[in-house]
């Protein structure tokens, strides 16, 4: 099917070609001046290399720092437009894992406009291969190899500390994103959350799943979490504490007796970017006390 | 001719006719009467092959639950005894379904001109939904009048089954309908009539078959079926036909003078 | 009295409406057209059709970028919009015409539900897959699940309504609600199961969008929906007999069975198609067929055509709305033809309400 879509594709352009008969100068390789970054931590990562200046769009996920908001916006990156995309005229795009559809991906791709996609895993060493990859696809090794030294040194401390503050008696910690109808939307393994929760030297309550899913009362109770983490959010997703214990099988867990209540921001959280360290000494201090 | 043999219709297990055999020839009028429930209408309907049923009709010859409907539409029309419309056709497109449908469909003044028989001329360009209930019922009988419009084709009959074709229509308009069936019948034509009225039946009938509790009880000329002692037993009630009531009594009987 | 009133009301002619309808062609047609143009000249990048023709006359090369905007992205958009809108105004037709009822749509016959069902199997259960059998349909995993979803939807319902050869228009009805009753639930089962990524993807699904769009769906889709097109104008004259009620109908000529299970089936691959494509896209199968009754009459074979051309041009319109109104990112097109399309929904019922018993 792949293969189909690309020969139709071609077949069009072929269609255009014949009806001219005019080459065209294959577009030459600059230097990638024009970026356009999908996903979070890859725009943090592009401003922590101080290389800003060649970003001219983001997705919806990039809200860090303030100055990226001011960027064109080219919309959710699962659900990309082709020509969105096309129309600030990028010579480089750096996604996370996950961009698509694929569809759109392919005309990217036969746009020849250059389509890095930056592994994610969500542990330091992933953090680090974040880093080494944006900077190699900005030719910008050097300063990476700077930053990648910072962060790889910030993060170990960060760990350490947060080893040492919870002192062999690690927490289990339940990440909720969000509530629907009283059921809680939770954070299995293989997740942002898990990893931050992992390093942050406590212990995820949930194991039994990948990914994020609905729990049920008794996963719930069966959970019995130290602590609540969620993103601090307004609107519709914002839950206040009395909505969370108003639920019969959290209110009887211990999180609920300490209301130990942990709210932080979704992006500084759960990015795995350049400051996933400093969130590490938020949620562990959050956790065990400073 | 119209011919049925043997007809048992059932409704889960109960039957609602049983052992109908009958014949309707071209060139007469055959009304069927009979009381509420007697399977009138349900004789109507498997004589058109609406319901299924066990035995056998056929239609000069054609055995109509195998015969292709376009065939059948041909030379025959069915009037049901209402016809609900799903959207705002206007009273010329609705005639025009039924011109389409016959032989004669490439005639496009058809459907003016069967309008005009059912004394609705000028009333093509109207919302069918916006008419009374009684130029809606003359409306259909234009649109089959309109599918069957030749009673008789190169000497084979054209046949109409109509389903209580008056029961909305005033005076005038049941003399008028009557009318146009008798002409259609002298014309060589063959028809067959469900009415209430039995006055309308002595006065148009050739045969009549009257209908008793899902089966065929009398059947023949209108002179010997419409007894007094016929129309008592099928329809409970006692009568007296043929003779003035009492003089102070209102009476009106429509008769063609 | 009834002649005195005939006489005093303003009538519509009926031969005026039929050469009205056949004039309808051409003006949808242009509307199409300049429609279709202004779609291929206008987007949320500055690449114009024109000066990209303008360019090629004077013999100068456009920009690879140009040529991938204008033939790999807007060219085949356009007619997977053109080919998805006609497809849903017809089947919009086809329902309503099949069940007797102005308010009928695809989703009577369990098609868009079936085809829901089908997508979001193919986003939860999909990666379970053995990897051979996923690098075969690749990208277009969710469409033909979608598809295979509205048509085994459809023929269970078809199943069920027919007996000894008759087709029960009244039990399809129902045993239609039933079953989006049935896949409603198995969609949930399946929702509860996804995870928070995949129910992002349903999300953005089950909204629609022409987003995903590559030459591959439009060779795949286009020709189903356009010979379902040509086979339904066959139906025409059957569809405005059974106006009259199934026995009316066949005493007027016309096979009845086959005309409905011709219009289901029809229905089936057109919206079955259409859907899988664009996900969730509404109101444009009601309210096309509506408004065309309106002006132009119930006569099905000009409906039948005005409708297609009708849905395609409004299908682009809301698609040139969709992708620049918030460029450079895009808006579901679902969105967008909610937004426009329930408005005129609700006026359709406060006006209906005289004259048709719904």
């Amino acid at each position: 099917m792949r293969a189909t879509g690309a020969i139709a594709t071609r077949s069009g352009t072929a269609l255009l070609a014949t009806l001219m008969a005019i080459g065209w100068p294959l577009a030459a390789k600059a230097e990638p001046s024009r970026v356009v970054a999908l996903g979070g931590s890859v725009t943090e990562i592009i401003y922590a290399l101080g290389e800003e200046e060649r970003l001219i769009a983001r997705d919806t996920t990039s809200v860090y720092p303030e100055a990226a908001t001011d960027l064109p916006d080219v919309g959710y990156m699962r659900a990309l437009s082709a020509e969105g995309v096309l129309s600030v005229e990028p010579n480089l795009i750096l996604a996370e894992e996950g961009a698509g559809p694929p569809e759109v991906v392919d005309i990217l791709e036969n746009a020849r406009i250059p389509f890095v996609t930056i592994p994610d895993d969500y542990s330091p060493d992933g953090i680090l291969a974040k880093i080494d990859a944006v900077g190699a696809a900005l030719d910008v090794m050097e300063k990476a190899q700077d930053l990648r030294t910072e962060v790889a040194a910030d993060l170990s401390s960060a760990n350490s500390q947060a080893e040492s503050l919870a002192n062999g008696g690690e927490k289990r910690v339940l990440f909720i994103l969000s509530l629907q109808d009283g059921r809680v939307m939770a954070s299995g393994t293989n997740t942002a959350a898990h990893g931050i929760i992992e390093m942050a030297g406590a212990e995820n309550a949930v194991t039994s799943f990948t990914g994020y899913k609905l729990l049920t009362d008794e996963a719930l109770a069966a959970a019995a979490p130290d602590a609540i983490l969620m993103m601090d959010r307004t609107g519709d997703h914002a839950a206040t504490n009395e909505d969370l214990f108003a639920i019969p099988a959290l209110s009887l867990t211990p999180a609920a007796e300490a209301e130990a209540v942990i709210r932080m921001n979704g992006l500084y959280l759960l990015g795995f970017g350049p400051r996933t360290a400093e969130a590490v000494r938020d949620l562990s201090v959050a956790l065990y006390g400073g | 001719m119209l011919e049925a043999r043997d007809l048992h219709i059932r409704l889960g297990r109960k039957p609602i006719l049983t052992d109908v055999s009958c014949t309707a020839a071209p060139g007469e009028i055959t009304v069927i009467i009979g009381p509420n429930g007697s399977g009138k209408t349900t004789l109507l309907r498997a004589l058109s092959g609406d319901i299924p049923y066990d035995g056998r009709v056929t239609l000069d010859g054609l055995d109509i639950a195998t015969a292709d409907p376009a065939f059948l539409a041909g030379i025959r029309a069915v009037l049901p005894q209402a016809t609900p419309l799903a959207f705002p056709f206007t009273v010329h497109e609705v005639v025009s379904l039924g011109a389409t449908a016959g032989l004669s469909g490439a005639d496009p003044t058809l459907a003016d001109r069967a309008l005009a028989k059912v004394d609705l001329a000028g009333y093509g360009p109207r919302f069918y939904q916006e008419l009374s209930g009684g130029e809606q019922q003359r409306v259909q009988l234009a649109r089959i009048l309109a599918q069957v419009w030749q009673p008789l084709v190169d000497g084979a009959p054209r046949w109409l089954l109509l389903d209580e074709p008056v029961s909305s229509l005033d005076l005038a308009h049941q003399i008028l309908v009557m009318r146009l069936a008798e002409r259609f019948a002298q014309a060589g034509g063959g028809v067959v009539i469900i009415l209430h009225d039995l006055n309308l039946t002595g006065m148009f009938a050739d045969q009549v078959l009257l209908m008793s509790n899902g089966t065929l009880a009398q059947s023949g000329t209108p002179d010997r079926v419409l007894t007094d002692a016929n129309i008592g037993a099928a329809y409970g009630c006692r009568v007296r036909s043929r003779k003035t009531p009492r003089e102070d009594s209102f009476f009106l009987l429509p008769h063609l003078i | 009295m009834a002649a005195d009133a005939a006489a005093t009301l303003p009538l519509p002619k009926t031969r005026d409406r039929q050469t009205f309808a056949r004039w309808m062609h051409l003006w949808l047609l242009l509307l199409l057209i300049a429609t279709s143009l202004l779609s291929l000249g206008y987007g949320a990048a500055d690449a114009s059709l024109f000066g990209a023709l303008a360019a090629l006359m004077n013999g100068e090369a456009i920009s690879h970028i140009e040529q991938v905007i204008l033939l790999d992205v807007r060219l085949p958009r356009l007619l997977l919009g053109i080919t998805v809108g006609a497809a849903l105004a017809i089947s919009g037709v086809l329902m309503q015409g099949l069940f007797r009822n102005p308010l009928a749509d695809p989703g009577i016959v369990g098609v868009s539900a079936g085809a829901s069902l089908g997508a979001i199997m193919a986003i939860v259960l999909g990666p379970l897959l053995p990897a051979g059998l996923l690098a075969l349909t690749g990208n277009a995993l969710i469409a033909l699940s979608a598809f295979a979803g509205a048509w085994i939807a459809m023929l269970i319902l078809y199943r069920v309504s027919t007996r000894q050869g008759r087709t029960s228009v009244a039990t399809m009805l129902l045993a239609g609600i039933a079953l989006a009753a049935l896949t409603g639930a198995a969609s949930g089962l399946l929702i509860y199961l996804a995870d928070d990524q995949q129910l992002r993807d349903f999300t953005f699904w089950s909204l629609g969008s022409l987003g995903g769009t590559s030459w591959a769906k439009v060779w795949i889709t286009a020709p189903i929906v356009f010979g379902a097109i040509l086979l339904a104008i066959r139906l025409a004259h059957g569809l405005n007999c059974l106006a009259l009620g199934e026995a009316a109908a066949r005493h007027l000529g016309i096979r009845t069975e086959q005309l409905k299970s011709g219009a289901v089936l029809l229905t089936a691959a057109a919206t079955g198609s259409a859907v899988a494509v664009s996900g969730g896209i509404g109101f444009i199968g009601i309210v096309v067929p509506h408004l065309l009754r309106l002006g132009t009459g119930p006569d099905h074979r000009p409906l039948l055509i005005n409708a297609a051309l009708l849905g395609a041009t409004l299908l682009v319109g809301a698609d040139i709305i969709s992708r620049t109104i918030v460029a450079p990112a895009e808006l579901p097109i679902g969105i967008v033809t909610a937004i426009l399309g329930a408005p005129v929904f609700l006026w359709i019922l406060l006006r209906r309400r005289g004259l048709v018993d719904l």
